[in-house]
């Protein structure tokens, strides 16, 4: 009995390590250091050959139906469209691993292309292991367009500019809300959450400039009940458009909304990265897609099956973080046809004009990354 | 302005409902003479189970009872370690949580294939809310009392069973005088090693119920980490009552209040890392509070004699 107990214990300890660790890097052990040191010499001079390639995606994990999730559409996507072979490395939500985890991955041997995200130091351990590891090229995406990786030839960046994208749903929620208080909750109080916050509230600003912006934050953790309390204080303020810039926590804003009749009575959810009103209505949870008029759309997937075609060519500036935005089609609202039928018909045509403005450079979007510093935006923000 | 303090309060008392239940479950073994470090891993077990049976089953009898199952289970395993083959009681809670925290991740992926929450994945099903007669005609406080989940209720109604079960039976003063003295008890025929094990038992069925109040009626899917240190709050709210049922609930609800207030701070124009630290300032200045209190009482005792 002690010795079954004893097993029990190690097994529910070995199944909390696996859900933890990667899964990824640890379940298969490298397949030998000679093939491997193949493999990396490969890739450092066959890229323009079109050599077979191996992707290793790193993230926080996957399921969110947002962000983690299309980086790793992404990165299979250019993998099946090259014939290479892409694995995923999911690093749990104990970041002090991460580092440990990500050399782990390098040291390998197997794969000689990274593609992660920016968060949670992701990008850091990027710019501090490239020099390291010269036969590895690394893709980050979501990095802070003022990064400067200039001199690191195997790392380039992919910039959103979230502000851009945040700027039209701003502009949205300005001609919708008919309190004149509009909402956002941020994941966390970070570089690229204020970026989404000065596009939301610049846009609101340039739509109805009465309006008043109460933004929330996050602490960093995806906690839907969190989201799901927050999103309730502001509807019972008044507030009746609310940008939920938080793709895991996103279900408790809509479940929120939703219980208070939705869009029907007046309260409007505006989504994030991904096209989350298609998103819900494939999934169980259908009733909730109806609270969403439309979202603040991340073309990550798409953006690195761009930026890995680019990197085939040989044309991709490798050292360098270049910003996608509207015109690049690396953001945008989510153009579908429940955005069509639920907002009005001079909303929708505005929404269009200033669209073709912010493209044609008629509309400057401000960007956090222009403030002098943090207190120089909260004074902006807080006006 | 009394509307909002009426919603306020609504939402303290929705926030403070798994706080309530833990605080309570803690309570029953505080009363034993043990403390249940392993709330935490309880109700993460009970709120996914629940969710997935009743998902599968389609029965919200079948998911409830599977969740008070797994909740169960899990206390037997830690008393079984502790009590018969004495391993360290804490040692084993600490694990226990430690494990659950990636185990229900796993259990999750292996049936849903999802890693972050089941909502969207799995059909669900959850306890309503509901409306009391009479109180809900009462204004302010029929908006403060009346709509809440059916689980709300039983919380607030568990306090008082745990209190009559603790202090009106026999077997809780068996609780208690084993928690008082153990030798004393064996020594009249108890068996400690009994009342721990029903104790225990006890506490992870109370722990259940709030488990499956976050995942099946205030969220209604399960969500990686979704317990989120509410075991360890309602287990300080249980220590600044000293295991008294009925206190522990109004320090649960000291905390709820903090929370939901945290919540309604991030209208105003304060801090991020400000609101995020203040209901954890608001727990350590509240047991600081209460110790100083404690010995200034001690003290003022001692000084009559």
């Amino acid at each position: 009995m002690k010795k079954l107990l004893a097993i029990l214990l190690t097994l529910a300890m070995a199944a909390s390590l696996a859900a933890c660790g990667g899964s990824g890097g640890g379940d298969k052990p490298a397949s030998g250091g000679a093939s491997s040191g193949a493999a990396a010499q490969q890739g450092a001079s066959g890229t323009a050959d079109g050599d077979a390639r191996s992707i290793i995606y790193l993230c926080m994990n996957l399921g969110d139906l947002s962000f983690n999730d299309l980086g790793w559409e992404g990165s299979q996507n250019a993998a099946e469209k090259y014939g290479w072979s892409a694995d995923v490395i999911e690093l749990g939500k104990d970041t002090s691993t991460y580092e440990n985890a990500f050399v782990d991955a390098l040291d390998s041997g197997k794969y000689d292309l990274v593609v992660t995200q920016s968060n949670y130091g992701l990008s850091d351990l990027c710019i501090k292991y490239a020099p390291e590891y010269p036969e590895i090229d690394f893709i980050s995406f979501d990095m802070s367009a003022t990064a400067d990786i200039s001199g690191i030839d195997n790392l380039f960046g992919i910039a959103f500019k979230q502000n851009e994208g945040s700027f039209l749903a701003g502009a949205l929620a300005g001609k919708l809300t008919k309190t004149n208080k509009i909402g956002a909750f941020v994941f966390n109080d970070v570089p690229v959450g204020n970026d989404f916050v000065t596009g939301y509230v610049a846009g609101v600003r340039e739509a109805n400039p009465d309006a008043e912006v109460s933004i929330a934050y996050g602490g960093g953790t995806a906690d839907a009940s969190k989201l799901q309390e927050v999103s309730s204080a502001m509807f019972d303020s008044g507030v009746d458009v609310i940008y939920g810039i938080s793709g895991s926590a996103y279900p408790g804003l809509a479940k929120e909304a939703t219980g208070r009749g939705g869009i029907d009575s007046g309260l409007w959810c505006i989504g994030v990265d991904s096209d989350m009103w298609t998103v819900y209505k494939a999934s169980e949870n259908a009733d909730y897609a109806d609270v969403i008029v439309t979202s603040m759309k991340k073309n990550v997937a798409d953006s690195i099956v761009y930026t890995i075609d680019r990197m085939v060519e040989g044309s991709l500036p490798f050292g360098k973080v270049e910003p996608y935005g509207i015109t690049e089609g690396g953001v945008g609202l989510a153009d579908n046809e429940y955005y069509r039928s639920k907002t009005p018909a001079d909303v929708l045509e505005y929404m269009d004009s200033l669209q073709k403005d912010v493209v044609d450079g008629k509309v400057k979007v401000p960007s956090y990354f222009d403030f002098e510093d943090y207190d120089a935006f909260v004074e902006w923000r807080d006006q | 302005m009394l509307d909002t303090i009426v919603k306020f309060l609504f939402s303290v008392i929705r926030v403070s409902t798994p706080l309530v239940f833990g605080a309570v479950a803690a309570c029953v073994t505080r009363k034993a003479g043990l403390l249940n470090l392993a709330i935490e891993s309880m109700m993460l077990a009970s709120a996914l189970t629940g969710v997935l049976v009743s998902g599968a089953t389609q029965s919200l009898l079948l998911g409830m009872l599977a969740g008070f199952a797994a909740a169960i289970a899990i206390t037997m395993i830690i008393s079984y370690s502790a009590f018969v083959l004495k391993c360290d009681l804490y040692l084993v809670s600490i694990a226990m949580n430690t494990a659950l925290v990636g185990g229900t991740v796993f259990v999750m992926y292996l049936f849903t294939q999802q890693k972050a929450n089941t909502a969207g994945a799995i059909p669900s099903l959850f306890v309503g809310s509901m409306e009391l007669p009479l109180i809900k005609n009462i204004p302010l406080l029929g908006g403060i009392l009346s709509g809440h989940n059916v689980l709300t209720y039983v919380a607030f109604l568990m306090v008082f069973l745990v209190w009559f079960l603790l202090y009106k039976t026999k077997i809780g003063l068996r609780i208690r005088s084993v928690g008082e003295n153990p030798q004393a008890a064996e020594s009249v025929g108890i068996s400690p090693r009994r009342i721990y094990f029903l104790s225990f038992g006890m506490s992870g069925f109370i722990a259940a119920l709030g488990g499956m109040y976050m995942s099946m009626g205030y969220l209604t899917w399960f969500a990686r980490d979704m317990i989120a240190g509410r075991g360890m709050i309602s287990m300080s709210a249980m220590n600044i009552a000293v295991g008294e049922p009925v206190s522990a609930t109004l320090a649960a609800m000291m905390f709820g209040t903090a929370d939901a207030l945290s919540n309604y701070m991030q209208l105003g124009k304060f801090p991020s890392e400000l609101i995020s630290m203040f209901p954890y300032v608001c727990t350590v200045a509240i047991l600081v509070l209460m110790a100083v209190i404690r010995t200034v009482k001690a003290t003022a005792e001692r000084n009559k004699i």
